[in-house]
Parts: C-alpha cells; structure tokens; sequence
C-alpha cells in the first residue's frame, strides 16, 4: 500500500515541476507553450545519458559518463534551457497566442521525429536504458525506504522551485510579465522590451521542464519516445486550467486534481466491450479531460484558485530570505483605518 | 474659445522643436497612408493634430512611436534621428503614447498598473532581482508611495486595489494618463483621447494635460473633438489625404481656405 | 530523371488531398479567425465514415458522399458549441483551446469505437497508367481529378455565387458585411458545412493513400495542412491550393533524395520557418501583385 501510494506522489511532484513550467510560459509569460513535453523529454534524456554509462551496441547514445545524479540534473537544465533559447529566439520575436501554439507544436514535432529517427542520438526507438537509481552509490536504503527518500529528495526541490517561482511573481520581473501577457503593445509603449522578457520567462520555464523530466527518469529508469505522447500536454493544460491559470498554488491543485480525478475515475469505469480492450482506459481519461477543459473555460475559466491580487503592491507571502513586511491583514487594517479617517 | 480668453496651454513653448517630421511616408499595399509628410512640435508646447477621418494621423502617430516603420522620411527626437529605433527605446528615451481605445493591463490592479509605469526597468532585471533584491524592494517602496500620489491626482486611488480590466471606459482613460504621467515623459503623444468621452471627464482630461504641459511635458494630441483641441492647442497642424496642408494657430485655421475646404467648413466652430 | 517524375506523380496524389484540405481549412478561418486545432478530427471521421460504408455498399461515390456529410455534422456541431461561448463573452485564444479540447475528444471517441488497430477500406485493384514520365493507378489519377473539381467548384462558387461573394465580404471585414445587411452567422454556418464536408472527404482519400486508417489519421496529417494554409496566408483559399502544391510536391519529391523518415521534418521545418518570417504568406494573390 504504501508503494503504491509513495509512487502515486512521486509522479505528482514530478508533474507539479511539469505544470509550474507550463504555468511559467502560459499564465505569466501569455503564450500557449503545446512543446512542453520536448523539455520534459530532452531533460529526461539528458539526465540518463549523463548517470548511465556507454551503451552495449547495438545500442547507442551520447555521452555516458556515469557522472553523479545532481550534476545530470543541472545538465539537464543546460539543455532545455539552450532549446528553449533556440525555440524562442525563432518564434518569439513575431508568434503570439494560437500561431505561437502552432509553431510550438511543429517544434515539437521537429524535435520528436529527429530524436526517433536518429540513431546515434538517444538510441531512437529504444530509447536509454538501464538508468540506474540515483544515489545509487552513496546511500544503501532498503527499497521502501529509497522510495521514501527520493520522495522527499523531489519534494525539497520542488519546495525550492517553488519559493523561486513565487519569488519572481512578487518581483517587478513578474509583474512585467504579465502586463506584457495583458497588453504587448502597451508594454511596449512603457519601454518594455517584450522579445526579451518573454524569451527570459520561456527559459525558465524550460529549465524547470528539464529539471523535472530529469527526476522523472530517475524513478522510471528508462526514456523512449512512447513516454513523449504529445496528447499527455493536455493533462498539462487542463491542470492549469482547473487550478487557477497564472497561480502558482492553483495550479499544483490542478495537477492534483487532475491526476486523482483521473486515476480514480478510470478505476470505477466497467471494461467495456470494445474492439481493443487495453486502451480504452487511456482514451476516457482523455475524453473526460477535453470535456473538463470545456467545461472550465466555460463556466470558471480563471480556475478554482484564480490569481491572486496583490494588494496595495505589498508581498502577500514572505519573502523567504529578508525579514517580512507585516502580515496582510495588518497592512489592510492599517489602510481601513486610514480610509476611515479620510471620511 | 477657452472659457476666460486667455490665451491656451502650451503658449509658452521655447523655440527649439522636440520633434521634427520629415516628408515621412507609409504605404499599405497599394494604399498610401501617409505621404511626403512634415511636421515639427516645438519644446513645451501643446500641439493639435487635426484633419478629416482617413487623413493618416494616427497612422503618422503610430511612425512616430515606433509602432509602424515608416517608408521613407526622417524623424528627429531632441536633434537625433529616431526612425530606426523600436518602440521601447523611444519610450525609454522619454517619447511616450497613448491608445485610441485606452489600453489598460486588465489582469493587474489599479496600482500596480501605475507601478509598473512607475518602476524603473533597471528594477526589472532578472539577475537583480535574486542578487540584490534589497535594492529593488527598497525602490518599490518609494514606487508605491509615488504610485499612490498619481492615483490620488487622477482620483483613482480609492480603486487601487480593483482590478484594472473592471474600470468603466473613461476610468481606464484616467489611467492610462495616470500612467503617463507618472513616467515623466519629455513628449506624449495623445491618440484622440476624447473618443466616446464626455463632458465633465474630458474636462478633467484637459485639465491633466495642461497640468501635464506645465511641468514641462511637450504634448502632441491627434484630436477630432475641436474645442478640446482649440482650449489646450497654441498650435495646431492639419493633415488631409496623407499629409500636412497648414500649420499654425486655431484662429488662422478657421480662415485658411484649404482648410475650410477639407475639413471645418460644415463645422460649426 | 525517371525517379524525379515519379515523385512529381505522387506529390500531386499529396497535394490533392492537402488542396481540399487546406482550403476548407483557411475557408473556415477567414470567416472565423479561429485557427481549428480539431480539423484533422473531420477528416478522420471521413475515412472511419467509409469504413462501416464498405459494410454495406463497395460503391465509393456513396462512401464519398456519406463521408463528406459525416465531416459537414461534427462541423456543424463544433460551431455551435463555439457558438455558446463567443454569446458568453469568450475571446479568440479560448475559442482555440476549445477546439483543441474538441479534436482531443473526437481523436478518443473515435478509439472508443473503432479501437486502435490500423484498419483499410477494401479496394479492387487500380490499373496502373503512364501518363506522360509519371506512372500513376488509375485511383490515384481520380484523386487528382476529384481535387481538381473541387478546386473549380470552390473557385466558381467564390467568384460566382451570391453566397461565394458574402463569404469574401465576411471574411474580409465582418462589420462591414453585416452593415451591408449580410447575415453574417449564416455565412458562417454554411462555411463549416462546406469545410466539414471536403475536410470529410479528403480524409476518406487521405485513408486510401496513406492505406492505414488510424485514430490518429487526421491529427497526423494536420500539422501539414497547416503548413499548406500559411504558406498560402491563412484565410486565402487560392494561397492554400499553391500552398498545397508546394509542400505536397517537396515533401515526395526529398523523399526520394534525403531518408523519407525526416520528410515530414522537413514539411514543418518549412512550417516554423514560414511562421516565424512571413506568417501573412509566402504566396502572393494576385489582388496585392496588382497593387
């Protein structure tokens, strides 16, 4: 039982680094990212390669090191964030809204066909085995308690990446951000330089993909391009959508939900009488996904934690390093007083 | 006529120019949208631009503030040669403009809105913001407050907190000039900030504008509403099919035969 | 030189099927300024629509028609469900997530029903045909007829029919048409109907020349239309059909010189490059030539 449910958080941290990254893009930067899944994918392999050792031919893929499992992770970043600075620098100067998403979606089709169709690279189709666990050296824990620890091991970096992304929200950064995602022009008028900013934000978000696909192949120990269904960015969506799109913990609900509801809902459906049996599952957790995007864009398109005003322009939450400016609700007392007197 | 005679806003212009537009030109396809135009705005003036719908002013404001490239023509800003410089660079250089339809940030509150206007973009910085992000929060402090007079100016500080998308039109006019004027630009460019505007808030427009003008702020305003032009504009330019056809104040405007020919002449002044 | 003509024949067998398609696409868009991320969704319904046809009748013109009118109704459908949320208040941007969301959910459905296995229409055997240096089935000659007519059909009901001349006035400024008194939901309607039904029947020939109907059929081929519309410019029928020939014609023809896996790479290295330098067209029409 308590496998099961340490692995069911673990794909959930993994995928709240997924929606952050999307959210990063999307809801702050303005533009529907449909590549997400290429930085998850290139972090994945990126990580593999660099913690597996050389391939037995007729395998083949880059590097092998057998080099530790952090500082994989932090190559993986590298790698999203220079494709991301490649995508970007191509498609942000003049791509906005849906033609953005078309040409990410092409990119990532690019980049999916060349990865499985070149040999050499990633050992298309079979992809890179054979990872073998993270601290695998270093720590001797009984596999439960790996399990445990891995967990927490992502859930502490997921706390630092999430004390970073609510940091750059609070900041002038952020809040450019998304009065370039409001208006570009406008923001243009004020001396913004969008190109620049947005490509800054598609980085990042790149960065996290990366870092996240990264973990994720630590606990899978493989990557091929069936793990790359391109209609799995749409769990990614809709978790975004339902949890509050542009709100950090919003969307950690959304994925959250998402996974549950989907997981769940599936389980209780009967095996229907359908010409192939093993994947009708998949396929009602995708329609029930659609009608779930649908029905949020319909009836709470800003998603059950929509974002968050930030009052006064003072900090809601604190700022993790520097002493805190006194709570929100003292700062509003102090404005209630204060309209009080003027009247 | 402004209401006590005197003489309008802006009359007290130095004589060096700001802005200076040389036989600019824009085609769209086969349609010429501005040709062979000129114009010049004097320093700490407030300059009218008026003309006929289709006469090609908000495409020759859009050139000026970088937002459409011009075809041929020079532009001068404070002596140097501005055409090739993109829209942001001309905003940080202290050329700003406004929206025919006020363009507001709907997602951010009223006062952040005006922050963002208020906030220096060296505080944008990425780097600065994890590096040496006491500076930035020290300067956001003295952002706020300053943000905060702005809004009380405009009236608009007791919607601070609203989100800026929920404002009524001429709100969102008042804030967009907020914003402006918070940035303390050397010249603004007002694209008909009367449009569908009524009496009583165009009244406090003017009224910014000339509060605006007197801290030094040049102003070129593309207008159709004529007395709004006439009580803010020492000078006024007229533009029709594409270029200017007259230059001067609005009393000599009301006699040129060209213009009364192209544009005042069923108007009743 | 032989091998070139060859591919020159099958680049316009791929460019027939990607004519019909792109121009119900860019059709569709000019009218709604809605790029539809589920138009490969309508093509598939056509194939799998031929399918169950063949269970009863081996006549392919009636499996056309039905497949044609199987595209038309999930047309309609999405328009209205679009519909609803344009009366809501809903922008451009999400009318695109809607689509997107309806193509997801036509792609499973159609799994839920028809599975995932690759199934194939059963056809007789095509006569094999030398028209000048290519060698072309006598099938894949009818395709390129029936593309053709549907080019001259479209052409002839733009220039020439009174709804052709609404449908150029909505898309071209929609407040202005409606001034002129033009119903501009109708012509919208009536635009998904004729999208749908040639997108229904350019995906039942899309399942004869690529022979394996999947669930997936559509999606795979649309990111080709899309290159095919913006090379022409969106919204312009007469871009999409040179689009059409131009990405149809390249991606067979390099197939015979560089590793046929990478051709579709290539088709969509086009794509992102058109996208990201010349998102209006490479293809001029000749109204702006003109000007």
């Amino acid at each position: 039982m308590t496998q099961y449910v340490t692995s069911f958080l673990e794909v959930g941290v993994v995928f709240m680094f997924f929606t952050i990254a999307l959210n990063i893009r999307w809801g702050w930067a303005g533009d529907l990212d449909l590549s997400v899944f290429s930085y998850i994918a290139v972090g994945a392999y990126i990580t593999a390669v660099f913690v597996a050792g050389k391939p037995t031919p007729p395998d083949e893929w880059i590097i092998g090191l057998r080099w530790p499992f952090l500082v994989a992770l932090l190559a993986s970043m590298i790698a999203g964030g220079a494709l991301s600075l490649l995508f970007g620098m191509l498609a942000l100067r003049r791509l906005r809204g849906d033609y953005f998403a078309i040409g990410s979606l092409c990119f990532t089709l690019i980049v999916y066909a060349i990865v499985s169709q070149f040999l050499p690279l990633f050992d298309s189709f079979q992809g890179v085995t054979g990872v073998p666990q993270p601290f695998e050296g270093t720590l001797k824990l009984s596999q439960n308690a790996y399990d445990i620890f891995y967990l927490v091991f992502s859930i502490a970096v997921l706390g630092v990446v999430y004390a970073f992304t609510q940091h750059i929200y609070r900041s002038p950064f952020g809040r450019s951000l998304r009065a370039i995602r409001d208006d570009p022009e406008a923001a243009l008028a004020f001396g913004r330089n969008v190109y620049v900013s947005k490509l800054k934000a598609y980085v990042i978000g790149g960065m996290l993909a990366s870092l996240g696909g990264g973990l994720y192949v630590g606990i899978l120990g493989t990557w091929n391009p069936f793990a790359w269904s391109s209609s799995e960015t749409f769990l990614l969506l809709c978790a975004v959508l339902i949890g509050g799109i542009a709100n950090t913990k919003g969307v950690l609900l959304g994925t959250f939900i998402v996974m549950v509801a989907l997981t769940e809902a599936t389980r209780y459906i009967p095996a229907l009488p359908g010409p192939s049996g093993q994947d009708d599952s998949e396929a009602i957790q995708y329609i029930i996904v659609s009608l779930l995007i649908m029905a949020v864009l319909r009836w709470r398109p800003q998603g059950i934690l929509p974002e968050k005003r930030d009052l006064d322009g003072v900090a809601q939450s604190r700022n993790l390093w520097w002493r805190p400016q006194g709570t929100l609700a003292e700062n509003r007392d102090r404005d209630s007083l204060a309209e009080s007197g003027k009247q | 006529m402004s209401s006590d005679g005197a003489a309008p806003a802006g009359s007290v212009a130095t004589a060096r120019p700001i802005l200076e537009v040389e036989a600019v030109s824009k085609s769209f396809g086969g349609l010429k949208a501005v040709s062979d135009c000129s114009l010049v705005v004097q320093e700490g003036s407030v300059t009218g631009l008026i003309g006929p719908n289709g006469a090609g002013k908000s495409t020759l404001l859009s050139m000026i503030s970088g937002f459409l490239p011009t075809d041929a023509g020079r532009i001068r800003f404070r002596g140097e040669e501005i055409q090739n410089l993109s829209a942001h660079r001309r905003s940080r250089i202290g050329l700003v403009r406004s929206f025919q339809a006020a363009r507001v940030w709907a997602g951010l509150t009223v006062l952040e809105n005006v922050l963002v206007s208020v906030t220096p973009i060296a505080d944008e910085s990425f780097f600065r913001t994890f590096v040496n992000w006491r500076s930035i929060r020290g300067g956001q402090k003295i952002a706020r407050a300053r943000a905060r007079e702005v809004l009380a100016e405009f009236g608009l500080d007791h919607m601070r907190n609203e989100l800026a998308g929920t404002l009524s039109g001429g709100q969102k006019r008042l804030l967009e000039f907020a914003r402006i004027a918070s940035m303390e630009p050397a010249l603004v460019l007002l694209d008909e900030p009367q449009a569908g505007v009524n009496a009583v808030l165009g009244d406090r427009m003017a009224d910014a504008v000339e509060k605006m003008n007197s801290k030094g702020i040049t102003v070129l305003i593309v207008e159709h509403n004529l007395p709004f032009v006439e009580r803010l504009c020492a000078r006024v330019n007229v533009m029709q099919l594409g270029t200017t056809i007259a230059a001067g104040s609005m009393a000599e405007m009301r006699q040129h035969p060209e213009v009364i020919d192209a544009y005042l002449g069923d108007v009743d002044v | 030189m032989h091998t070139f003509f060859l591919g020159v024949g099958f680049g316009l067998v791929t460019a027939s099927v990607l004519a019909i398609s792109a121009v119900a696409l860019t059709l569709q868009f000019s009218v709604t300024d809605v790029p539809n991320f589920s138009h490969g969704e309508l093509m598939t319904i056509g194939a799998y629509t031929v399918l169950e046809a063949q269970t009863l009748t081996s006549n392919l013109v009636v499996g056309a028609v039905l497949a044609a009118a199987s595209g038309a109704i999930l047309a309609l459908i999405l328009n209205l469900v679009l519909r609803r949320f344009m009366r809501a208040g809903a922008k451009r941007f999400v009318l695109f997530v809607i689509t997107i969301a309806y193509g997801l959910l036509l792609q499973n459905v159609y799994q839920l029903v028809w599975g995932v296995d690759t199934r194939a229409y059963t056809l007789p055997l095509s006569q094999v045909h030398h028209v000048g240096p290519m060698i072309l089935t006598g099938r894949q000659l009818a395709i390129i007829a029936i593309a053709v007519l549907a080019m001259l059909s479209i052409h002839v009901m733009l220039k020439y029919t009174r709804f052709g001349k609404a449908q150029r006035a909505v898309a071209d400024n929609k407040d202005l048409a409606r001034v002129r008194g033009i119903s501009v939901g109708r012509v919208v309607t009536i635009t998904w109907l004729i999208t749908g039904s040639m997108a229904g029947l350019a995906g039942f020939i899309l399942g004869m020349t690529v022979g394996a109907i999947t669930p997936t059929l559509g999606f795979n081929f649309l990111l080709t239309v899309f290159a095919a519309v913006i090379i022409g410019g969106l919204g312009k029928p007469y871009g999409a059909m040179a689009g059409a020939l131009i990405i149809g014609l390249v991606t067979e023809v390099s197939a015979l010189y560089i590793d046929p896996d990478y051709t579709t790479v290539l088709a969509f290295a086009i794509l992102l490059l058109a996208l990201a330098f010349r998102p209006q067209g490479l293809v001029a029409t000749f109204r702006e030539v003109q000007a």
